[in-house]
């Protein structure tokens, strides 16, 4: 497994792995988690080598996600894809570990510049 | 008396634009009745209710088959029906990047509650702008934000 893709939304799940194509990730696994739990799981189980997040999400945010996952000292690369853009926000993520936060709504070219970073 | 500032289409339509990858256009100033609306709130870190957003069966259907890549024959039923589970959520995404649109005018940040209930509060005309959205090749529908 590549990357991980974590929303509340299937649309939007669909959504960022129709970006991954058209940025020329299409040959990349992709697997998706529907909340931070779920990705917590699937993270411990399948390793990706990078993490891709929504920020608001029920049963654990995509904050908490990444607080436990630097709380574990795993170090995967973890960007946001979230409609959060304030600058406060971003400082939180950016203090919490994450590489990069993108606000909805976003274009293929965006997530591939950060991604090359990684991939 | 709310002073929330409103959105401007200026602001609005590039987050539509680059979210639905359709034109869309955008009037404001058209009246619009919340009580003919599905109301959806928005809010704050305070967790009270610091917008209200309105919108009309087309706008709702229009712009969640817009962003979910549906054919506009799929919205005009579900507004007949009001039954779609795939355009509703779709709606919901609608809804939650446009809260980009007020948390980019700097106030207070809001979000789209997620697993959350607010009750609606009384709407204030006076605190409110109706807007209609036409989206190219779905239709045209209505959308109203009001601050509380």
């Amino acid at each position: 497994m590549s990357i991980l893709v974590v929303d509340d939304s299937p649309i939007m799940r669909k959504l960022v792995i129709r970006s991954l194509r058209q940025a020329g990730y299409g040959d990349h696994e992709v697997v998706e988690a529907e909340d931070g739990a779920d990705a917590l799981a699937k993270i411990a189980d399948q390793r990706p080598k990078v993490v891709l997040s929504d920020w608001n999400m029920p049963n654990m945010n995509g904050l908490e996600l990444i607080q436990a996952l630097r709380g574990q000292e795993n170090l995967v690369p973890f960007g946001f894809i979230t409609s959060e853009s304030t600058t406060e926000q971003k400082s939180a993520a950016m203090s919490a570990g994450a590489s990069f936060l993108l606000s909805k709504p976003f274009t293929a070219d965006e997530l591939g510049a950060q991604l090359a970073r990684f991939l | 008396m709310s002073t929330r500032l409103l959105p401007i289409p200026s602001q609005l339509r590039p987050i539509l634009l680059s979210l639905l990858g359709k034109e869309v256009t955008i009037t404001p100033g058209v009246a619009v009745d919340p009580s003919l609306m599905r109301l959806d709130n928005y809010v704050g870190d305070d967790n009270t209710v610091h917008y209200v957003v309105g919108a009309s069966k087309e706008f709702a259907a229009y712009s969640g088959a817009a962003l979910a890549m549906l054919p506009a024959g799929r919205a005009q039923d579900a507004i007949k029906s009001g039954d779609d589970d795939m355009l509703e959520m779709a709606y919901h995404e609608v809804l939650n990047v446009l809260s980009r649109a007020i948390n980019d005018m700097g106030g207070a940040h809001v979000r789209l509650p997620v697993g959350e209930h607010f009750e609606t509060p009384a709407l204030d005309p006076a605190h409110g702008q109706g807007y209609s959205v036409e989206i190219a090749g779905y239709g045209t529908g209505l959308m109203g934000i009001w601050g509380v």
